[in-house]
């Protein structure tokens, strides 16, 4: 067990704990009121300023009603950073916000957790080695040592605290069953005494589990998930068929945004970031598009969805995204002062984990924010689920192209499909049965298409593996993708608590449900291809004929 | 901007101290005075100041290639007025509203606007304009007349529209009744709700979803989420067939073109969600696609004869409702679908758009008439008209486990309020140019509709007929009902505590 410096007050409860870390920081403190007297504290935070957690949540306390929500995000990836000095040097920071909205330390009265994590840590750190070889593929920066080490710990506690707890458990027994005989047993002072003792130790224990626990959790909740054994390591993606060759045209094609707005289809406007207006023949395609492809999920026997929007940072977390990260994911600010009850508690008032809201639509959270903390019958399974609505999401792909219109837009109408397996070896059927589908189904617009595996390095953290639908694009001049399917196993499910049960009546132990997700049409890419690749010389293109019965007119 | 960075000593010692505890108090009440005024973002007082850095400079809106029809750039001074120069290089440039100043400013109409301002709610001081007004017309200073026409500007901007000679004066009781379709079905058995029927056919679900998504959240499943596409396909088929563009539309708006619609972003009360400003820039969720159409058009010379322009969109609809009801139903929720009307006229007879709005509401009506609603329609009061509104008509249908009329879709004139914010004007042959009128209306918003046909349509064993219109789009199915193998699920109970030595 690696030795933790522990601070002088650390096992005199957490209130002088506390005012402990407030005079260490008191310099930094003084610098900070007198010199930013400022527009505000805000600013303050937007700087690289690093504060120690436990003052930054005193600062907070007092600030969280007025002050903006996103100084919160600011400062707890300052926190992060400095979570790992304090808990060496012994600092109790269990009484701030922590970084993630999946884990609620249980040093925590205040905020209850929505769901009990269940990594799988003891298998997964048992072959480091193999995990090491997935991170390196990934290319992520996680202290996989580190990592292990503070697990270690973190059993050996375990076990203590087990052996204290059974032990207390037995002794108290003992000593009701001596009380209920009214023996006047001498053995009882002794107990008594014997029970008090380890209630110290246990209590003693206790304050240092919540550190360690805490800084384990958080570390383990940004593994990837393992790598399946069809994902490339070391290529970016890897090509497993394609469909109809390049068109050759003859004569100068044009981009879809050129096409589009000559024709007037097409409106890039400035009412927000990458807003666009489809109209006339591009909006009935769009309708067209999503009626297609919805009676085909039917046919399919998928079940049909209309799911909500904005999603607790629970859930996007649980998903594998970084809720800290406004690159990955829109958030909603906080309406506080919109509460007109004034019966709310103070609680309620603050910007907390809880009252934050992402803004995401159609995407993997829709499905495992309906299944979180849900045991579903076995005679469900496989459940194939489809929906269709608006996706926003910050994120850009990487074009190398300086108009890339309609290929990177914010808001888009997207189907998204979800698969729920029992194991492996079913989620590895869904899958294959959604490439296939959404694969078909691309074929039938009639585009040159690719299928392609994608590398280790091109995958988010909760995919094992992912596939990709590309199309040609003439005025990128490369492949797109315009689809995928990703298989997460139990990734997802593990964070959030998704299980099945043999009988939906009874309680899962740990049967969790392996997920694959799917983006099966993706509308504005989708038309900037049909419009690129099926264009004519006149500035005009044909809708594929499968779409053509369902134009309206 | 000041940099400052102190990273946590973990070395540091006790005798390091420099502070005494109470001086620390007195610091931490001195920091909170200084901070309040300037956190105070939702403070109606303090108007929403948007300056340069609360946009992050990473992520410039606008990249290079994307075309806009706008005006370049030019210098305008930094205003609190969300009308003036909001640049963001996002290329949005909304000039301050072009008002009848003619009309505004001449005492002789002043206590006729005063009157109307009364009857509406009561926002809006026509006298300070005017004095603002004539305090211009006197004022020789250039900086005075700057300082003197953003107030009038704000001020003025605050003045409802018009209202209409037919329009009811008052509040909701004041509504008249025009006209009344159907009657109200004869339940033999006790109705049920529609999150009840829903629950019971497996087809929506409200019930601890609150964790994941917050109040007011639902899902829709099966029968009702194709009876969404049902509706919303056949609904755009008859738009379409009376001559309407489909046209598709963003959901994420600036808020100067939420405000020039005639909608608060910004105060207590404001039904407008916004994005997180810092990081994503300065951004708001639609409550309906009128603003995205109106948006379309802004700062835009149409052509006489284009006109009038009828549009159609279906769209995400998010409100950030406030009120404290704790109903669990889908009648007033955060976020639904919804196709809208939305058109524009030219303003020659003065006419043009009470006849669209006319030819918006028997569209309404048709489509309540086809599903074989019981409803009521009303000429809106006064106090119900909003800012922007001349006239609003109302549909109300019968709602019988709730047993009220409840509002299922609404139509409104905004006659030049919205075109003289948004800059939407037509040119004539002759080459003169003329504010346009726009119209809304609702075509169908869709879970007040499901709830509506739903508990209408149910039957003693729980299913649900489906109208006859919509059964070509689903299938052919008549009747909802249980599903041969509904989802069963259980709810998982957490285990806290005890729990702490998984993992």
């Amino acid at each position: 067990m690696q030795s933790v410096t522990r601070h002088p007050g650390y096992y005199s409860g957490t209130c002088k704990y506390i005012k402990t870390a407030k005079t260490v920081h008191t310099y930094s403190r003084y610098l900070i009121l007198k010199k930013c007297a400022l527009p505000t504290f805000r600013n303050l935070l937007g700087q690289r300023l690093s504060i120690c957690p436990i003052h930054a949540s005193w600062l907070l306390k007092r600030y969280s009603t007025s002050c903006v929500h996103s100084s919160l995000f600011r400062w707890k990836l300052q926190c992060e950073n400095i979570f790992e000095q304090c808990t060496l040097s012994g600092y109790s920071h269990t009484k701030c916000y922590s970084s993630s909205a999946l884990f609620v330390s249980g040093a925590l009265g205040t905020r209850t957790a929505v769901v009990d994590l269940d990594l799988n840590l003891d298998k997964r750190l048992q072959d480091v080695q193999e995990l090491q070889e997935n991170i390196t593929a990934r290319g992520v920066d996680i202290d996989l040592d580190c990592l292990k080490r503070i697990y270690e710990e973190y059993c050996q506690m375990r076990n203590t605290r087990i052996w204290l707890e059974e032990e207390r458990t037995k002794i108290s027994t003992l000593v009701q069953t001596l009380r209920r005989r009214e023996d006047t047993n001498e053995e009882i002072p002794k107990l008594t005494e014997r029970g008090r003792e380890l209630k110290l130790q246990y209590q003693k224990l206790m304050k240092h589990w919540w550190i360690i626990e805490e800084k384990m959790i958080l570390a383990a909740l940004k593994l990837p998930n393992d790598l399946h054994r069809d994902t490339p390591v070391n290529v970016r993606e890897k090509m497993v068929k394609e469909h109809m060759a390049k068109p050759n045209f003859t004569f100068q094609a044009k981009s879809h945004s050129d096409i589009g707005q000559l024709s007037g289809e097409i409106l890039f406007s400035p009412v927000s970031p990458r807003a666009y207006y489809l109209r006339g023949q591009l909006a009935l395609l769009e309708q067209a598009l999503t009626t297609y492809v919805t009676d085909v999920l039917l046919q399919e026997s998928f079940t049909h969805f209309t799911c909500p929007d904005m999603f607790k940072s629970v859930v996007v977390e649980g998903c594998g995204f970084d809720i800290c990260d406004p690159e990955q994911v829109y958030t909603v600010e906080t309406h506080i002062n919109m509460q007109e009850d004034t019966k709310i508690d103070e609680n309620a008032r603050k910007v907390t984990w809880d009252n934050t809201y992402h803004l995401a639509g159609v995407s993997p959270m829709s499905f495992a924010a309906y299944l979180t903390r849900i045991t579903l019958g076995k005679d469900n399974l496989p459940l194939k689920c489809f929906t269709l609505g608006r996706q926003y999401s910050p994120t850009l792909d990487h074009l190398e192209c300086s108009n890339p219109g309609l290929f990177n837009v914010h808001q888009r109408t997207q189907v998204e499909l979800c698969g729920f397996a029992t194991d492996a070896t079913e989620s590895e059927e869904v899958f294959e049965h959604f490439s296939s589908i959404v694969w078909n189904m691309h074929k039938n617009f009639q585009l040159p298409l690719r299928l392609s595996t994608m590398g280790a390095s091109q995958l988010l953290p909760a995919e094992s593996k992912r596939a990709e639908i590309q199309c040609w694009s003439t005025s990128l001049n490369t492949y797109c993708k315009i689809a995928s399917v990703s298989m997460c196993s139990d990734y997802i499910s593990r964070r959030l608590m998704m299980k099945w049960a043999p009988k939906s009546y009874e309680v899962a132990k740990s049967n969790y449900l392996h997920t694959v997700h799917a983006c099966a049409l993706n509308v504005p890419r989708l038309i900037a291809c049909i419009m690129e690749n099926r264009q004519k010389e006149d500035g005009s293109y044909d809708i594929p004929t499968a779409l053509e019965p369902l134009m309206m007119k | 901007m000041m940099s400052l960075a102190f990273v946590v000593q973990p070395t540091l010692r006790k005798g390091q101290q420099t502070l005494s505890h109470g001086s620390l108090s007195v610091l931490s009440r001195t920091l909170l005075a200084t901070v309040a005024p300037h956190t105070y973002m939702y403070d109606k007082a303090v108007p929403v100041k948007h300056t340069k850095n609360v946009h992050s400079p990473r992520k410039p809106l606008l990249r290079d290639g994307y075309k806009s029809h706008q005006l370049p750039i030019e210098t305008l001074s930094s205003s609190c007025n969300v009308y003036q120069a909001e640049y963001f290089n996002s290329g949005l440039h909304l000039e301050p509203p072009d008002l009848d100043w003619k009309y505004l400013c001449d005492s002789k109409h002043t206590e006729e606007i005063e009157a109307n301002i009364c009857n509406r709610k009561g926002v809006g001081d026509i006298r300070k304009v005017v004095k603002l007004w004539e305090q211009l017309q006197v004022s020789a200073n250039v900086d005075e007349q700057r300082c003197l026409k953003k107030e009038l500007n704000n001020e003025a901007v605050e003045i409802p529209n018009k209202t209409h000679p037919l329009s009811p004066v008052g509040d909701d009781s004041q509504a008249r009744l025009l006209e009344e379709y159907g009657t109200k079905v004869e339940f033999k058995f006790r109705p049920k709700s529609v999150v009840k029927i829903g629950q019971d056919v497996d087809c929506l679900r409200a019930d601890l979803v609150g964790y994941t998504t917050g109040p007011r959240s639902y899902y829709f499943k099966n029968g009702l989420a194709q009876m969404e596409q049902a509706l919303i396909r056949f609904t755009l088929k008859k738009l379409i067939n009376k001559g309407f563009e489909l046209v598709s539309v963003p959901d994420l708006i600036h808020p100067e073109i939420i405000e020039a619609c005639g909608f608060k972003t910004t105060g207590d009360r404001t039904h407008v969600y916004r994005l997180e400003p810092q990081h994503h820039s300065n951004t708001c969720l639609a409550g309906t696609s009128e603003m995205a159409l109106a948006g379309m058009f802004v700062n835009q010379v149409l052509d006489y004869s284009e006109l009038p322009k009828r549009l159609a969109a279906v769209s995400r609809c998010y409100r950030a409702e406030t009120g404290t009801e704790k109903d669990q139903g889908i009648y007033r929720v955060h976020y639904f679908t919804k196709v809208e009307m939305f058109g524009i006229t030219a303003d020659e007879t003065g006419k043009e758009s009470d006849q669209l709005l006319q030819e918006f509401f028997e569209i309404q009506k048709e489509i309540c008439i086809d599903l074989g609603l019981h409803f009521r329609v009303l000429e809106m009061p006064t106090q119900e008209l909003g800012a922007p509104a001349y006239r609003k008509l109302d549909i109300e249908a019968w709602m019988p486990v709730k047993t009220f009329y409840g509002e299922i879709s609404s139509t409104s004139n905004c006659t030049d309020y919205q075109s003289r914010r948004l800059h939407i004007t037509y040119r004539m042959q002759e080459g003169t140019t003329k504010h346009a009128h726009t119209v809304n209306g609702t075509a169908c918003a869709i879970p007040r509709m499901i709830m509506t046909i739903v508990e209408n349509n149910q039957n003693r064993d729980g299913s649900v007929d489906i109208p006859g219109v919509l059964q070509q789009y689903m299938n052919g199915n008549r009747v909802l009902q249980k599903p041969d193998h509904p989802l069963r699920w259980q709810w998982i109970k957490l285990l806290r505590g005890k729990q702490g030595h998984k993992n």
